[in-house]
């Protein structure tokens, strides 16, 4: 299906003509799986969610995505757009240069339940099943909050960031082709939370991230570090817990030379 | 619809093609001793085979080939153990080797083709 709609009518712009194709599935049609072209009238500085808004609203209201906050900030419109997974609220029209059709697709990896749409649950059960979380076990309720040194909170400052979109363990070929594998999001966590200073329950994580669909699946492809729309140097979590698992935790002095380079950005 | 093949999925990609490569290339070049075998005459057939221009072209490849496969698995370890924040310097090491496997394979090429110009092979 091809469709022409115009997307704004102000006045004074100058507009440019898109070509949008989205991959659609829907489990109750035959065929299942097919491709549908808007053609809308857009400016550069569009988003791609707004775009996805005004199909759904105007022209094709059985149109399926997720999306909430419109900000970046709840990770739930993950999508490949022009062949790169990102946030559709934070990639503009602009950020595929040139005039070419933008195709726009469900994560990949995991099942599509409709459209745009998959199924999560793989993936949080996956971050779930590293332990996310600081166990202290002398802590008790009422104490007041546990702390960790600046210098220790600066080297999990990165990871913390995380917004749970799985654009990263999604774009990971190493997932793609083993589906046990616990990819890039679930080791961010495992990092995180085994660096964490406070947290008397590491050990637990190590074991469960050491096993054989853990760290030593990564291939070191960086597809997640190019995908990730916070800018965590996912890549180099997972390096860190390699080292680790090599290096064991409690030695502390080797421990410490894991660097977080800062003020690299990314592109 | 297709996810795009930039540096790392690319390097990753050659990594595996050249590391299974290589490895057939082993198996079959071992099994060839069995002509040591069979008897000289047909060890000597068997070397010649490695003089004719087919063989020369093909072990530009496989010099290729082993050099990336060296050279990536250098830029991998690099990566997992410096610390350095991946994504810029993952790209940088990239376009490194690939300058580097060019650069090393520059001599060796020369080498294995000149005779195939000077018509003494084959
Ligand atoms: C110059 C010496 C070599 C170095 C530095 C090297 C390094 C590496 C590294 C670091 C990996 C792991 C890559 C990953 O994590 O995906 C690897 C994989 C591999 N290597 Fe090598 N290697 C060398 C020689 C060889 C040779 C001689 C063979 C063949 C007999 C070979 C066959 C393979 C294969 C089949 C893989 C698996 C590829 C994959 O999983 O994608 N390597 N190599
Ligand atoms: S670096 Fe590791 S986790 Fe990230 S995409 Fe590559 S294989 Fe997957
Ligand atoms: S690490 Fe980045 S890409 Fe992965 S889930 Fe977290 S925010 Fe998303
Ligand atoms: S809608 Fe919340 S991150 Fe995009």
């Amino acid at each position: 299906m091809s469709i022409l709609v115009n997307l704004r009518s102000r006045q004074g712009f100058i507009e440019m003509l898109r070509v949008f194709r989205i991959q659609r599935f829907n489990p109750e049609r035959e065929p299942n799986q097919w491709v549908d072209e808007y053609t809308l009238e857009v400016n550069e500085d569009d988003k791609i969610l707004d775009i996805l808004l005004k199909i759904r609203d105007e022209v094709d209201t059985t149109l399926g995505f997720r999306a909430s906050c419109a900000h970046g900030v709840c990770g739930s419109d993950g999508m490949m757009i022009d062949g790169l997974n990102r946030l559709a609220c934070q990639t503009f029209v602009g950020d595929v240069p040139g005039r070419k059709p933008i195709n726009i697709a469900p994560l990949k990896g995991v099942p599509v339940e409709k459209d745009l749409i998959v199924d999560m649950d793989p993936l949080l059960d996956k971050v779930k099943s590293v332990n996310p979380w600081v166990v202290a076990k002398e802590h008790k309720a009422g104490e007041r909050e546990l702390l960790m040194s600046q210098e220790d909170f600066e080297k999990i400052e990165d990871m913390t960031k995380c917004i749970w979109c799985s654009c990263c363990t999604t774009s990971c070929p190493s997932l793609w082709s083993d589906s046990d594998y616990l990819g890039p999001q679930a080791l961010v966590m495992a990092a995180r939370f085994i660096l964490d200073t406070r947290n008397e329950d590491a050990e637990k994580i190590i074991e469960k991230v050491g096993g054989l669909d853990g760290v030593f699946r990564c291939h070191t492809i960086g597809n997640c570090t190019d995908a990730c729309p916070r800018d965590i140097d996912v890549t180099g979590a997972i390096a860190a817990v390699k080292k680790v698992l090599l290096q064991g935790i409690d030695n502390e002095d080797k421990f410490s030379n894991i660097v977080w380079e800062k003020g690299d950005e990314k592109e | 619809m297709r996810y795009s093949i930039k540096e790392g999925m690319l390097s990753w990609l050659l990594h595996r093609l050249t590391g299974i490569g290589i490895f057939i290339f082993l198996i079959i070049h071992v099994m060839g001793a069995i002509y040591l075998k069979i008897g000289p005459e047909e060890w000597n057939h068997h070397v010649e085979l490695f003089n004719t221009p087919f063989f020369r072209v093909a072990e530009v490849g496989l010099m290729g080939a082993i050099l990336w496969h060296g050279l990536n698995g250098l830029r991998i370890i690099i990566i997992d153990f410096s610390g350095i924040r991946t994504s810029h310097f993952a790209k940088f090491l990239f376009w490194i080797i690939v300058f580097l496997t060019i650069l090393l394979m520059l001599p060796g090429t020369y080498i294995l083709l000149k005779p195939l110009f000077e018509g003494v092979a084959g």
